[in-house]
């Protein structure tokens, strides 16, 4: 027992007493561990134990990976399934489809937060509503939002698109993507850890150019 | 505000603000050159042509400037003409001059600190005098104190507008097309050290607020000898309070700008090839999604060629049925019922008291059955007696009287019979009939 505990020195801890199980179910459940806020415990647990064991626990007993990132001189962790399929989250219940919605917002922004390189990430929503309403792509967010362009919106609509926002919002704070800092203003800010979004789209950022072609064109360049 | 203010700069709203590029040039320009002593004060007509052809030649307008109309949107509100001898003078007014020099100073947000140190070192302290009675005090306050709060709010908004403008400049270094960026780098590294300088001057110059302050609230006990003159001292020591804790806000927030812009741009040379180049990726990628992406039934689809992302997720199951309240954030916490324990209290009482009976009238039918199986005849009026004065509750006889009842009319061999004789008891105020049950031998 003593020799296998070895290998997993995180268990021998006090602190994985104490912060394990956190850190474990946070995890489990999608989100991205980062030094901020009610995550800066367990956040510093995993930091401290991700050599002593922790990387090797997932990968052993659940077939994923424990990741460790950075975005902005910051690190973040989080779970990912292992190049060659899903390990132990690969029956139903255990992994989910980041909706259309949330891909887009998503993208929007880590776009943003690229944008305040020289910032804070704190975003409101006057800001969003500018990008909808006075961006170079306004109408197509318009379309999106919407349904259509018009030169104004009753209430109810600019309330449903409010609403969506706000929904979507939350469930990036439960991912971990964004701190909301007062929900009835919508005012959040944007966290290292969106950059994830990057990395799922890996594959299509990489070569943006010749899907475009494929997408509005039909052929490959 | 009044509604007749309104009225009046609707009406003159043209006139009162220079309408184009040009008349406010002009203005400014005028302005400058009475300022440099180039013109005098009352200038003459031959100035005012000489000042509209570099204006022109500036915008490079060529003929598209109408100089007769500039002149005329000039006349009422921002220059006067008045003739001396046989010529023409002109002047500018007092609100053109007042005008003019708050739009350069918008424009060239130039913390002025030698100026705002004197200005401040001059009029914000407080002098004993000021501090004799509350008429000092009230003066001190009117001529010194709020003049130097509109300075020291000027001079802070202007270096928040020039920080913001310049961190705005921050963001084409992200941008492919920069030339010679490790240059631009390095003279936006100098920027922000002026800002940072020009922060700490602020800072530096209002430090001896806190002497100030102290020296106000010092004098809270001689000011709250009558209601009246605490009332006003109280109202500007507010007043001063609330403007430096305003002052620290703001002045946190740009320093807290300055510093994060500064470290950002130390380390950004190394990678900034990368980030510029990453960056056009994902705004190309977003403007992709945009593009082909549809509306449907009020949601966003994306294009159905791109590969959706799966993620790890086990969500949380409800321990508690979830409250629908979309107002409010669902805890997953059972919902507490609000009750009154004292009716609970006489609710279990009656319980207890209904399954006593219940548990009684079981029992004194099971002795009656028994007396009966041993052959024996029930004269229920006795055996009402009998449980009456054990049970001291009316309800167990009745119970076990329709208990018999029901038994034995289920069962063939046992009869019941009763006598319409009336059976009076005294003690209860209660009349019964005369009933017998016995076992037949069939």
């Amino acid at each position: 027992m003593e020799n296998e505990n070895q290998n997993y020195q995180f268990l021998n801890s006090d602190r994985a007493r104490k912060y394990f199980a956190d850190a474990d179910i946070a995890l489990k459940q999608g989100k991205h561990l980062q030094d901020y806020g009610n995550d800066s415990r367990i956040f510093s647990f995993v930091d401290e134990y991700y050599e002593k064991g922790l990387k090797e626990y997932y990968p052993t007993f659940f077939q994923m990976n424990l990741v460790r990132d950075k975005n902005d001189n910051q690190t973040f962790y989080y779970l990912d399934f292992p190049e060659d399929g899903k390990g132990k989250f690969g029956k139903e219940n255990r992994s989910k489809e980041l909706e259309d919605e949330k891909v887009i917002f998503a993208i929007l922004l880590l776009n943003m937060f690229k944008d305040k390189f020289f910032e804070h990430k704190e975003i409101e929503w006057t800001e969003l509503d500018q990008i909808f309403k006075e961006s170079e792509h306004k109408e197509l967010w318009q379309k999106l939002l919407f349904g259509r362009v018009k030169p104004s919106y009753t209430i109810n609509e600019e309330q449903g698109v409010k609403d969506k926002v706000k929904s979507i919002l939350k469930d990036f704070e439960k991912l971990g993507w964004v701190e909301i800092k007062n929900v009835d203003e919508l005012k959040f800010e944007i966290m290292p850890s969106i950059e994830r979004i990057s990395r799922l789209y890996r594959d299509v950022i990489g070569k943006v150019d010749s899907i475009q072609d494929y997408l509005t064109n039909g052929k490959l360049s | 505000m009044e509604k007749e203010v309104l009225i009046s700069l609707s009406k003159n709203f043209s006139d009162i603000v220079p309408q184009n590029e040009e008349s406010m040039l002009l203005l400014v320009w005028l302005y400058q050159k009475i300022e440099e002593g180039y013109i005098n004060e009352d200038f003459e007509q031959k100035d005012l042509d000489d000042t509209i052809e570099e204006v022109v030649e500036f915008l490079k307008k060529g003929t598209g400037v109408q100089k007769e109309t500039l002149l005329k949107k000039l006349s009422s509100h921002f220059c006067h003409t008045q003739i001396i001898g046989n010529k023409y003078y002109m002047h500018l007014t007092v609100f053109a001059k007042e005008l003019c020099r708050l739009l350069i100073d918008q424009v060239q947000p130039e913390l002025k600190k030698f100026e705002l140190y004197h200005v401040l070192n001059r009029t914000l302290p407080l002098q004993e005098d000021d501090l004799l009675n509350i008429e000092n005090f009230s003066h001190w306050f009117e001529h010194n104190f709020l003049p130097a709060q509109k300075t020291i709010l000027r001079n802070t908004e202007m270096l928040q507008t020039a920080i913001e403008e310049k961190i705005s400049d921050l963001r084409n270094l992200l941008k492919p097309e920069v030339q010679n960026p490790k240059e631009l780098i390095n003279s936006f590294t100098e920027i922000f050290k002026q800002l940072e300088t020009q922060t700490i001057d602020l800072i530096n110059t209002l430090d001896y607020k806190n002497e100030t302050l102290n020296k106000i609230k010092s004098l809270k006990d001689k000011f709250s000898q009558d209601e009246e003159t605490f009332i006003r001292f109280d109202k500007m020591q507010r007043e001063v309070d609330n403007f430096f804790q305003n002052i620290d806000r703001r002045i946190s927030s740009i320093n807290d700008k300055i510093q994060l812009a500064s470290k950002r741009l130390k380390n950004l040379f190394d990678t900034l090839k990368h980030k510029q180049l990453f960056k056009i990726q994902i705004e190309k990628f977003l403007t992709l999604l945009l593009n082909t992406s549809r509306y449907e039934k009020g949601e966003i689809k994306l294009h159905d060629a791109l590969e959706r992302k799966l993620i790890p997720f086990i969500p949380t199951k409800f321990v508690a049925i979830p409250k629908i309240d979309f107002k409010t954030i669902n805890t997953a916490q059972p919902q507490k019922q609000n009750f009154d324990k004292s009716h609970q209290e006489a609710e279990r009482r009656k319980g207890l008291a209904l399954l006593k009976i219940q548990e009684s009238t079981s029992q004194w039918l099971d002795t009656i059955n028994s007396e009966m199986k041993s052959g024996k005849e029930i004269d229920f009026e006795n055996w009402f007696d009998k449980i009456i004065e054990q049970e001291n509750n009316l309800e167990v006889p009745i119970n076990v009287c329709f208990g018999l009842i029901e038994q034995h009319n289920k069962i063939e061999n046992q009869v019941v019979t009763i006598e319409q004789e009336e059976i009076s008891k005294q003690e209860n105020e209660l009349s019964l009939w005369k009933m017998k049950i016995k076992t037949i031998n069939s």
